[in-house]
């Protein structure tokens, strides 16, 4: 028992020492970052301020600034029948309800959604963008932009890129919008819920960034391929859908996705409660969905998961063989691809109609 | 034999209750389906009544038998597994306290579910990847607390505990970890770490089912050692106990039922620490008692907690270890208070 005790006791003098070393390494390693951090912020001080003069001045020295004059005239004067310039100074209110005034274009922007990169990519102000987050890998050109966190913002990450404006989700990214603002910084934040609002958000960050020609072109083949689907879809018999996007895991009312499913001629059987939630087995059965969608993410055999439920043999989706895998991140951003996701989804509905 | 009277009855009662069980839970939920439908669906199954003309759709008849029963069986199995396990180790780490996740098994899971999860491995072995590291890694645990408390053939019950909280306490942060890096819209990490019966399969109950046939016979047979242990393990080894042997055997065995009713249904706390409880509360010390009620004891427990998880907010589901816990800390807060109000050791 002494014996017993004895040891014990080194044994937690041993852990705490342990702890005591590993607490100390880490405070270093987090002193040596916080050292680069800030080395990388007394850098990026003097460059931003000559990217501001220069901005300024209108076509002055500074050589990134003056290629995205160039960008920016090029397009505009090819569009010039559409598309007007944003006046500046421009006062816009965000989805926080708080008013943003931007004294003159942007000139480096960070995203914290992958949605957002993807907009800013498609509507030609890709070379704006300084920074984003870990999931912005569409289209290509975003995988090298710096990065900026994951859905855990690092917010210093985010300042020492110097952005005079930053996009966020006002749903996703609520903590890290307030922190921003905090500090001075200028941010966006949106949250769209249908693929109208979507239209809408792409539009207004054409105004936002001063590419409303370019937003315009992205959002009329959006609305194009919204006609498309809506005339094929308007004299086909409804057919109800079940949609699973994580195993066990459906949308109710009030989301883009269940929007999507009524677009392309479906009808969601889960629209009993709103938002994302983990459905019960037997409510689907009840219901009698004739097509099931998953999405495509690797790694998870969401059809193996489904086959394999009980009772869900005897849904007609599972007996005719409708269930079907349709691609995952034209559904999931509400982005200028949202409407690639609805061809997806119509198609997997109304095979007859989309061959 | 009085005992062997007292046992049949107490465990006749007790089956009585979980058939009730069985049969209330299987009349509800959230198809809606009215009580004497459903009634006459299983009365339907049973042979010599499958005459009658049916009244109800193939679809009525898979959710009865198919949705519901599936995984009300695999919610008795998983209670009784968990009820089972929480009696062995309370009896022999002598602390009443104890549950089947003391060790770490839970933690253990955890971390070999969550690691497949954040790999995106899910489907290396098909829908068997995640309970496959879950059991592996979570035996695995157990048996590394086991070593780190291991001394000259001995382990000495306090620091077999402590090890385990240690080890809990370090696999936990991995856990942490790794749900902070998630970045799915829903964290399956944190939803296995919540515990569920949602979307299970037949297969589910198969998995557990050997563990409990095998651990329950082992766990019953050391009920009279472990009554003995109480007096002491200095006592019991007079009194002709092998201590050794039989923490050993007890844990061990413990161990794997917990672990595979962890590896299908995530963390599903309270139950092993609760049931045991109201078992001795209800029948006394006596663990030749305590062993076979508590699990099926474990069984109703975790049926009613199921069903509610259902059923609440129908047609959505709440994580079950949700629930579990939801019913499990205040009876955890009266235990702690009449320890407290000086009833002397528990």
């Amino acid at each position: 028992m002494e014996r017993t005790v004895g040891k014990n006791r080194r044994w937690i003098q041993y852990t705490a020492l342990a702890a005591a070393v590993l607490l100390l390494a880490m405070l270093l390693a987090a002193c040596g970052s916080n050292d680069d951090e800030a080395n990388g912020n007394a850098n990026a001080g003097p460059q931003t301020e000559e990217a501001g003069h220069s901005g300024a001045n209108a076509g002055g020295s500074g050589e990134d600034a003056a290629s995205g004059e160039d960008a920016g005239n090029g397009a505009s004067g090819g569009n010039s029948g559409t598309g007007a310039e944003t006046d500046y100074p421009l006062t816009v209110t965000d989805a926080t309800g708080v008013d943003i005034t931007l004294d003159q274009a942007p000139e480096r922007v960070v995203m914290l959604v992958p949605s957002d990169t993807e907009i800013v990519y498609a509507i030609g102000a890709g070379e704006l963008a300084v920074g984003a987050d870990a999931y912005s890998d569409y289209p290509p050109e975003a995988a090298g932009l710096p990065r900026v966190g994951d859905v855990n913002t690092n917010i210093e990450a985010v300042a020492a890129l110097n952005p005079d404006l930053v996009l966020a989700s006002s749903s996703m990214n609520a903590a890290a919008v307030d922190s921003l603002r905090q500090l001075g910084i200028k941010v966006y934040a949106s949250d769209p819920q249908t693929l109208e609002e979507t239209i809408a958000h792409i539009e207004r960050l054409g105004v936002l960034l001063n590419r409303q020609a370019e937003a315009q072109a992205v959002t009329d083949s959006m609305r194009a391929d919204m006609q498309f689907v809506a005339d094929k879809v308007k004299d086909a018999e409804p057919v109800t859908v079940y949609l699973e996007f994580s195993p066990g895991w459906t949308v109710g009312t009030g989301t883009f996705l269940d929007d999507l499913v009524t677009q392309a001629g479906g009808v969601n059987i889960a629209t009993a409660q709103p938002g994302w939630y983990e459905v019960d087995s037997e409510a689907v059965i009840s219901q009698n969905p004739q097509v099931i969608l998953y999405p495509q993410i690797d790694g998870v055999d969401f059809l193996e998961g489904i086959l394999s439920r009980p009772g869900w043999e005897q849904i007609d989706a599972v007996k005719n063989d409708r269930v079907h895998g349709v691609k995952n991140d034209p559904l999931v951003r509400v982005g200028p691809r949202l409407t690639d996701g609805l061809l997806d989804i119509a198609a997997a509905i109304h095979p007859d109609l989309f061959p | 034999m009085k005992i062997g009277l007292r046992i049949m009855t107490w465990s006749g009662a007790a089956l009585l209750l979980l058939i009730i069980s069985v049969t209330g839970s299987l009349s509800i939920g959230s198809a809606g389906m009215p009580v004497a439908k459903v009634w006459a669906i299983l009365v339907h199954q049973l042979p010599f009544f499958e005459s009658s003309e049916p009244g109800w759709t193939p679809l009525e008849e898979a959710i009865v038998t198919q949705v519901r029963l599936s995984r009300i069986v695999l919610a008795v199995l998983v209670g009784a597994c968990l009820g089972m396990a929480g009696a062995g180790f309370q009896g022999v780490l002598r602390n009443p306290l104890a549950d089947p996740y003391t060790l770490g098994v839970a933690s253990g899971s955890s971390v070999g579910a969550a690691l497949v999860m954040t790999l995106g491995l899910q489907a290396v072995l098909g829908m068997w990847t995640v309970p496959a590291a879950a059991f592996a890694a979570g035996t695995l645990t157990v048996l590394t607390v086991f070593m780190l408390a291991r001394s000259q053939g001995q382990m000495a019950v306090e620091t077999l505990i402590l090890s385990g909280v240690i080890l809990q306490a370090f696999l936990g942060s991995f856990v942490s970890l790794m749900i902070s890096m998630s970045d799915d819209e829903v964290n399956q990490i944190l939803f296995w770490v919540m515990g569920s019966l949602a979307k299970r399969t037949w297969d589910h109950a198969l998995l557990v089912l050997p563990f409990l046939a095998a651990g329950l016979p082992v766990i019953a047979a050391f009920a009279s050692a472990m009554n003995l242990l109480a007096l002491g393990e200095r006592h019991a080894a007079h009194l002709g106990v092998h201590v050794e042997r039989t923490k050993l055997i007890v844990l061990l065995a413990s161990t794997l039922m917990t672990a595979a009713a962890v590896s299908v249904s995530g963390v599903v706390g309270f139950v092993g620490l609760v049931v045991p409880h109201l078992v001795r509360l209800l029948v006394g010390p006596d663990y030749r008692l305590i062993v076979p009620l508590s699990a099926i004891g474990g069984g109703i427990y975790v049926i009613w907690a199921d069903t509610l998880a259902r059923t609440a907010l129908s047609p959505k589901e709440i994580p079950l270890g949700v629930l579990t816990a939801l019913v499990g800390a205040p009876f955890f807060a009266y235990l702690l208070r009449r320890r407290k109000a000086g009833t002397g050791e528990g």
